[in-house]
């Protein structure tokens, strides 16, 4: 059973790489760049949901950044807690965390080389939710009909210790545009 | 000696007490009641920072004051349905609250007076996920509740509310939601990621297919939002780009029955945005939506600058207000036409007055209170 639950969550997780990809491929390297340059510098924190409101919606990556901010590069379609306020790191979790074993995947410039990067968004699960660092970027996500690239959901849905704690941002792969 | 100063203390207190008696009458602990009629609002509480512990706060749509409040577990969905004073809610439990055994129910609610009265084991795969409201609908007729699966494989949990069992586990793959037909019971939709409606119809041992419709929408270049609202016969949807479109889910397959360009022409680039970001009432067909500007790819839950009205029928905008930075809203479908909004910066809900039928759109302001730690989801009955 476990076996076969594996090689779902494979062709699921596949799926949605292509998926994040075939999107990549479709928007274009220029056009992401256009959406970025448009996007406004700065945005504090909000106190009680991060929207990006200045920024018209695009991840603000900025080069000066870093990863227990909302704008850093790879949290272009992450909506959760930041794992590196948490006690983990950008692609670790936290010592008692489990990582999840399903995903949900991004597709996010990186400022410093201009390059696109795979973003694999695990979430760490097992323990009560962390309550910090509270991020809200959506670039190229889409509802529940789209789920390989859906973040309104808990993606510790596989695990056996399904509670939700935060979530890491792992580069998995360049972006099919950016290569 | 200290022992002995405590006791006579406490004899003093005792005979205080009873002196006091004789002034006074004891007063009796009981409950409050929810006068019978009184609409509600329901502020659906994620409580992401503590999410083992989500809430809904029954608030008088009047004055916003709190009636009470239902716990809902973990994550828990919520259903408000009209042709019964009940609330549904589908939810898990940890045996250890934040560790252990997952368990999940459908659990009933009383909406007199909120207390719990009964709940229903449904197998473990229900989607743990943000109040959509389209992810737990019931049949037209209240006989089922459809309960939105995802492992992340989606499938629709089918539960006999009179039988009090679940019935069915229906793939729906590649598709999320569940919007119900009116005039077949067992009929809902389900929108896909390649654009179209899937339209499965259980059957009595549970069985069921899904027939998919034509292409409807392009969920690349104009997804559509989760949360639709119900309008007559049909479900109307709002989309990332900012149309509206009416979809007939009545027959064996979807159909379109109107699609309104809203944003179409007007400067500033406005969109659609939020959790919740359209509304409509009943007997006027107006929609409300909830707008921002300078959209663009990954803005579409930007909270709104303005609310905008939609009449329906003419296919026309009549109406723009300025809005609290709302992420969800609902119409109160009574005599006192109302919009009820989330303010998604200061987690409130606003209550906005609307025009009485004929008169020009306004947003009158209203009282604002708590809707919670992180609402996500507004109902209004």
């Amino acid at each position: 059973m476990a076996r076969i639950t594996d090689r779902l969550f494979g062709l699921i997780d596949g799926y949605a790489e292509n998926g994040a990809r075939y999107m990549a491929q479709r928007t274009g390297r220029r056009s992401v760049l256009s959406l970025i340059g448009k996007a406004a510098i700065g945005g504090a924190l909000l106190p009680i949901l991060p929207f990006d409101r200045a920024g018209g919606g695009t991840a603000r990556a900025q080069a000066e950044k870093t990863d227990v901010e909302c704008e850093y590069w790879r949290y272009c379609a992450l909506d959760g807690f930041l794992c590196t306020c948490c006690g983990g790191s950008v692609n670790q979790c936290p010592p008692n965390a489990a990582v999840s074993k399903v995903t949900w995947v991004g597709t996010c410039q990186n400022p410093a080389d201009s390059k696109e990067y795979l973003i694999s968004y695990n979430d760490c699960c097992g323990v009560s939710s962390c309550g910090r660092c509270l991020c809200n970027f959506n670039l190229r996500e889409r509802p529940g009909y789209r789920m390989g690239v859906h973040n309104d959901i808990n993606w510790c849905m596989a695990n056996e210790a399904s509670n939700y704690h935060c979530t890491v941002a792992a580069v998995v792969g360049l972006g099919s545009s950016g290569g | 000696m200290r022992s002995a100063l405590l006791g006579l203390s406490f004899i003093s207190l005792l005979a205080s007490a009873a002196f006091a008696q004789d002034e006074i009458q004891p007063e009796t602990v009981g409950n409050l009641t929810i006068p019978r009629g009184t609409e509600i609002v329901f502020s659906v509480d994620l409580a992401l920072n503590h999410v083992v512990d989500g809430r809904v706060y029954a608030l008088n749509s009047k004055d916003l004051k709190l009636l009470g409040i239902i716990g809902t577990g973990s994550l828990g969905m919520v259903h408000v349905p009209q042709g019964t004073s009940d609330i549904y809610v589908a939810t898990s439990h940890l045996s250890r609250t934040t560790r252990g055994t997952r368990s999940d129910f459908v659990e009933i609610y009383s909406g007199e007076d909120l207390t719990f009265k009964e709940e229903i084991p449904i197998s473990n795969n229900r989607a743990q996920a943000l109040n959509y409201r389209s992810l737990i609908w019931t049949s037209s007729d209240l006989k089922y509740l459809f309960i939105q699966n995802a492992t992340p494989a989606t499938s629709v949990t089918v539960v006999d509310m009179l039988a009090k069992t679940q019935v069915a586990d229906i793939p729906n793959p590649g598709c999320y939601g569940i919007f119900p037909a009116s005039k077949t019971p067992t009929r809902f939709a389900t929108t896909c990621g390649d654009g179209t409606f899937g339209t499965i119809n259980v059957t009595a041992d549970g069985s069921a297919e899904m027939r998919a419709s034509e292409p409807i929408f392009d969920a690349d270049k104009d997804a559509l939002f989760s949360g639709a609202y119900r309008w007559g016969e049909n479900w109307v949807f709002t989309s990332y780009a900012g149309n509206i479109y009416v979809v007939d889910v009545e027959g064996e397959t979807a159909k379109l029955v109107d699609k309104i360009a809203v944003s179409e022409g007007v400067e500033g680039n406005w969109r659609p945005g939020g959790y919740q970001p359209i509304t409509v009432r009943n007997d006027t067909g107006m929609a409300y939506l909830l707008m921002h500007s300078n959209g663009t790819e990954g803005s579409h839950k930007n909270p709104a600058e303005e609310i905008w009205a939609v009449d329906l029928k003419t296919k026309k905008v009549v109406g723009r207000a300025a809005s609290v930075p709302g992420i969800a809203l609902s119409a109160s479908q009574g005599d006192a036409p109302a919009l009820f909004v989330i303010d998604g910066l200061k987690a409130e809900i606003v209550r906005y007055d609307l025009p009485a039928a004929g008169q020009a759109f306004a947003l009158t302001p209203g009282v604002a209170a708590s809707g919670g730690a992180l609402p996500d989801q507004v109902e209004v009955r």
